[in-house]
């Protein structure tokens, strides 16, 4: 029951939150979200004590005609991490804001809070038809969200954005549909599709791939299906652009590894090599785009691209010492924290000097320290410097890429190690551009962390430099394959 | 039997009432009164009929699936009358009239939902279509309704004389109209052994049945029509009407011609293509939201054409029962947010949202069902007559093209969502929704929702 | 040949021949006229098939009745040929078109279900007698009396609708 609780609790607290009002909004949304943290972090306790192994699961017929069980279980680390990581955000997120609350507050917080219900659920499915629907659920809120609060040009970005997943996950849902017609005794079950997708022939395989593949890597976003991203990231508001980049699109690596590749392995294989290619030259051109922008959220936008193109990578090299899809595990959680703590830095940058252009930043140094100290951490983390947590995944994902099965593996290794390098140069020149060099008039007014930003960045440098000393605490939980 | 009786009965009292009420209000609290009235009925005809079908003089076969089809459509014009009711009433003079034709159309309905004999079948139509020639053109005054009701009447009654002329060449071949008869059974029973009247026949039964649910490249008339007639009686004819006018699509094409599926499923499917292509696109160029709806009510007819489609499968009639309940409640409720504006243009919804949460919220609902998107009933809807497809084997590019164009129609859809809700704008009203209005609508929503969780309800 | 193949053969030319008529004369009122001698041939392919009762009731209703009223119509909206629209040619053509194509098919189904049966002279008198009145009454109220009660309704729904469509809204009239 307590996994069920998991999505009702923001799912409810997000409909109360429309009828509570404005007043309430914020003290009900933190409140909201801070439990729903609790019960992850029960819920986490008891997956590592491997007790109550009864509460991460629940199962009831939902209908029955067609064999859908409304099923859900946190039966393995990257679940455990997903919602771990979900759990986190929200709560960070909301007490980040509490500086400058959005206009109507209820219907915001609403949306967010509805947002989470809908990515808990894709992380908690094991029913195709369940995950499918909860993948379009969080879809809807974060289209609300978006098309709502942000930048001038944000509802045709939005609309763009929402067009693109969209049409993505309906070819997905008719590659489920064909695998379901397929199943003997019709059902939507993981177990059930995991073993009638493998004994698919080769050829069924690598067309139903596709039809997989594209729902996930628009969602990722993999190059070429990456172009609604920069522009939703750089037009919506920040808060939800946190949702966006640090949850959203790792629905879609979730997916590769729950959906795809124990589905249609043979399939994966076929085309491995096409998609590392795609993933690296995502690494390599978002690395250049990002070196080039003027606009720091495109900046941080196309940063996100290259990370996430790495991770892809790394989960299809199919190494055989495994380090490489662990590595994108613990990737994948490590690179949430880092780019919430980048865009809550940003969002403070943001509202303080009413620009998102970095040539007219610069000087906060001298000015703010705790945001300099917070964002030079954050940065680093973001590069994956040692001692910070993203150093361990992103060496085991290049090592997995390294140890691939593919023939080309030494060509895409050094080309994504390239890209380790551009992210130092960009990184670094942001935080160049923002903190350091002259004052001027707009930067000058620059106040530093108020206490709830201050906590809050605290808590994610914290979690930075402990995975980063000690990243054990995150490798029990991807061990066990 | 006993909703067919009824339906007919209220409808001359409804005649009555239009004759000795002087009150409007009284003249709609009898037609509500009727419409449950029916809804009590069909219940009881369906639980007479939940053992065993029934065949009355030769001519009807209730089961529990038409029964229970009567029980949902009877509710679908029960929604749509206790919305629409006062709307109805405004339309013109002879408000009476109106609701008498509409129990006589109801009476078509469950005839459709119920012949085992092509005569029926033609009765069926007609009782149909009639009422619906007069409803369209029944705001005289306007020069666009008089347009649509000539034109619907005319290219109706040519799609009759095909159906006359298709039945006639199905009765030369099988020499019974009866299509539970032996004579009939037999003659369908393979490919190889039909005779080549029945192909003639049943093509022509394909295209006038295309013709009424407004498949392309049959569907010219649905948007002056729709478009023309009084708001108040559109969401009628594009949900109820079309739908039942599916119910027997399907029991003649599944249950007669099921085993000669060869013959017909080629044209149906070139009949999809084409209907979602041009309704999908089509509506994407509209700016009158009416029109808009027409559109988007021939293209969702393309989806409805899956069931048909899917020959002999279970999943497809509980698509198309599944579909006829969430695509009517959907669209009503659309209409229902329509109707209450002056401006029927997509900048005349700008700023709904803050004006109406209430109105702008329901329609967000009914769109996004629309749409197709999950935990409203549309997802479930298009789930099953997609997976109908899926099931059966064959084309499954179709499947593919399909939800490409429901991609496409997310864009109109949404444009909706979008004036309402991130635009500025007065969003001037018509007339002010009531308490009793904005209940209804919400219900209305609830309904929708509750079915895309549980879709099973409808199943019965 | 005998003399009902002939009449046959005569009639057939004859509706057909009118049946062209209505649709190729500019005169509306040629067309009504054509119509009503069109029906004429009809009736007698009717009582061909020794159905006297419903060629009697087509003549009545349809010529008689139906056509009479649609001729004075008709005249009185004083339709002439100028004011028939003119329809574009691809319309024309892709109307010709399809509709020649509906032909062939009826008449390739038409031959191919008659073959094995050249040879056998069809029989034009069939020696049913269900057309006599007596009969057909019968079977009108016995085995269909379901669809001819079910007509009730239609018919009432029509006439409903044409009160409703031609009657004067009275608010109007006042307000004249």
């Amino acid at each position: 029951m307590l996994i069920l609780l998991l999505i009702l609790v923001p799912f409810i607290g997000g409909l109360a939150s429309f009828l509570f009002g404005e007043k309430m909004a914020y003290a009900w949304a933190v409140f909201t979200s801070l439990l729903t943290l609790a019960i992850a972090g029960t819920a986490y306790y008891f997956y590592s004590q491997a007790t109550h192994t009864t509460d991460l699961s629940f199962d009831c017929p939902w209908i029955e005609s067609i064999g859908s069980t409304f099923s859900l279980s946190m039966s393995d680390g990257l679940s455990v991490l997903m919602i771990g990581l979900t759990g986190l955000l929200f709560p960070c997120v909301f007490i980040s804001m509490q500086n400058k609350q959005p206009e109507r507050k209820h219907v915001f917080y609403g949306l967010m809070l509805l947002a989470q219900a809908g990515l808990i659920g894709v992380f908690l499915a094991k029913d195709a038809l369940l995950f499918y629907l909860f993948w379009e659920v969080a879809l809807i809120p974060v289209y609300f969200l978006s098309s709502m609060y942000g930048g001038p040009n944000r509802i045709p970005v939005t609309f763009k954005f929402f067009v693109y997943t969209f049409v993505g996950s309906l070819v997905m849902l008719v590659a489920l549909l064909i695998i379901y017609n397929h199943t003997p005794v019709h059902s939507f079950s993981w177990d059930a599709f995991v073993s009638v997708g493998r004994s698919l022939p080769e050829a069924d395989q690598s067309w139903l791939f596709w039809m997989l593949f594209i729902a996930f890597a628009i969602k990722m976003p993999v190059f070429p299906f990456h172009t609604w991203q920069p522009d939703a990231y750089e037009q919506s508001a920040t808060p939800v652009t946190v949702v966006l980049s640090a949850i959203m699109v790792k629905m879609g690596l979730f997916a590769v590894v729950r959906w795809l590749l124990p589905i249609i392995p043979l399939g994966s294989i076929h085309w491995m090599n096409v998609v590392l290619l795609l993933c690296i030259i995502g690494v390599v051109y978002a690395s250049c785009m990002a070196m080039v922008q003027t606009n720091i959220k495109r900046l941080i936008a196309y940063s996100s691209i290259a990370h996430i193109g790495l991770m892809c990578a790394a989960i299809f090299s199919y190494s055989n010492n495994l380090l490489g899809v662990q590595g994108a595990y613990i990737q994948m959680f490590n690179h949430g924290i880092n780019i919430m703590g980048l865009w809550i830095l940003v969002s403070i940058v943001e509202n303080r000097l009413g620009t998102q252009d970095l040539r007219e930043m610069g000087g906060i140094a001298k000015i703010a320290p705790r945001f300099t100290i917070a964002l030079v951490l954050i940065s680093l983390a973001n590069i994956a410097l040692p001692l910070t947590n993203g150093f361990v995944g992103e060496f085991m994902m290049l090592n997995g890429l390294f140890n691939s099965i593919s023939t080309y593996r030494m060509v895409f290794t050094i080309i994504a190690g390239l890209g380790v390098i551009l992210s130092a140069v960009y990184t670094l020149g942001m935080i160049q551009k923002v903190a350091y060099g002259e004052l001027n008039e707009k930067t000058a007014s620059m106040k530093d962390l108020t206490m709830n930003e201050w906590i809050i960045l605290l808590v994610i440098m914290g979690i930075i430099l402990f995975l980063g000393f000690y990243p054990n605490a995150l490798m029990l939980l991807v061990d066990t394959p | 039997m006993n909703a067919i009786v009824l339906s007919g009965i209220w409808g001359v009292v409804m005649m009555f009432a239009g004759l000795f009420l002087k009150s409007s209000k009284q003249i709609q609290w009898t037609a509500l009164l009727g419409i449950i009235a029916l809804l009590v009925v069909s219940i009881l005809d369906y639980q007479a009929h939940s053992v065993q079908a029934q065949t009355y003089f030769g001519m009807m076969t209730i089961d529990v699936y038409t029964s229970w089809f009567s029980i949902l459509i009877t509710a679908c014009c029960a929604m749509y009358l206790l919305i629409f009711h006062k709307d109805i009433a405004a339309v013109g003079k002879n408000e009476a009239e109106y609701f008498a034709l509409i129990f006589f159309v109801m009476c078509g309905v469950y005839l459709l939902a119920s012949y085992s004999n092509l005569l029926i079948l033609f009765l069926g139509i007609e009782i149909l279509s009639i009422p619906q020639y007069i409803l369209a053109g029944s705001d005289k005054e306007n020069i666009k309704s008089n347009e649509a009701s000539l034109k619907y009447f005319l290219m109706g009654a040519f799609s009759t004389g095909l159906l006359l002329m298709g039945m006639t060449l199905i009765y030369g071949a099988t020499g019974s109209f009866d299509i539970t008869s032996e004579k009939f059974v037999g003659q369908f029973e393979q490919l190889s052994s039909m005779s080549s009247l029945s192909f003639v026949g049943i093509l022509l039964l394909l295209i006038s049945f295309g013709f009424k649910v407004s498949a392309a490249p049959l569907h010219l008339w649905t948007p002056d029509v729709y478009d023309g007639s009084p708001t108040a009686f559109t969401p009628f004819m594009a949900t109820i009407v079309k739908v039942s006018v599916f119910v027997a699509f399907i029991r003649l094409f599944h249950f007669s011609f099921g085993n000669v599926s060869d013959a017909w499923q080629i044209a149906i499917a070139s009949m999809i293509v084409l209907t979602l292509i041009i309704g999908n696109v089509t509506a994407v160029y509209q700016q009158s939201l009416k029109r808009m709806m027409a559109y988007s009510s021939i293209a969702q007819a393309g989806f409805m054409l899956f069931s048909i489609f899917a020959v002999n499968s279970t999943l497809a009639y509980k698509g198309i029962l599944l579909y006829s309940v969430v695509y009517s409640l959907a669209s009503i409720g659309v209409f229902a947010v329509i109707i209450k504006m002056k401006d029927y243009t997509y900048d005349g919804f700008n700023g709904l949202a803050k004006k109406q949460p209430v109105l702008a919220f329901t329609a967000t609902v009914c769109l996004l069902s629309l749409v197709g998107i999950p935990l409203t009933g549309g997802f479930f809807a298009k789930y099953f007559v997609l997976s109908a497809v899926v099931e059966q084997g064959k084309y499954i590019w179709i499947v593919v093209f399909a939800v490409l164009m429901a991609a496409i129609s997310a864009y109109y859809y949404f444009r909706v969502i979008r004036s309402m809700y991130f635009k500025t704008g007065e969003a001037a009203m018509h007339t002010e929704p009531t308490t009793w209005d904005k209940t209804l609508l919400i219900l209305n929503a609830m309904i929708i929702l509750l079915l895309g969780v549980l879709p099973s309800l409808v199943f019965g | 040949m005998n003399i009902y193949q002939i009449t046959f053969w005569i009639l057939s030319l004859f509706t057909l021949a009118f049946a062209i008529g209505v649709i190729m004369s500019r005169n509306p009122i040629n067309s009504v006229l054509f119509l009503i001698l069109t029906f004429f041939c009809i009736s007698g392919h009717y009582v061909l098939m020794n159905a006297q009762f419903l060629a009697i009731v087509n003549i009545i209703v349809y010529a008689g009745a139906i056509m009479v009223l649609f001729l004075f119509v008709i005249m009185l909206m004083n339709l002439n040929s100028d004011t028939e629209p003119q329809k574009n040619f691809l319309v024309q053509f892709a109307g010709v078109v399809s509709g020649g194509a509906l032909l062939l098919i009826m008449v390739a189904a038409i031959k191919s279900s008659l073959t094995g049966l050249e040879g056998k002279n069809i029989d034009l008198i069939n020696s049913t007698d269900i057309g006599l009145i007596k009969n057909l009454g019968t079977v009108l109220f016995t085995t269909y009396v379901f669809p001819f009660e079910i007509a009730s309704v239609l018919f009432l729904s029509a006439m409903v609708g044409a009160v409703v469509l031609g009657k004067k809204d009275s608010a109007l009239k006042t307000a004249e």
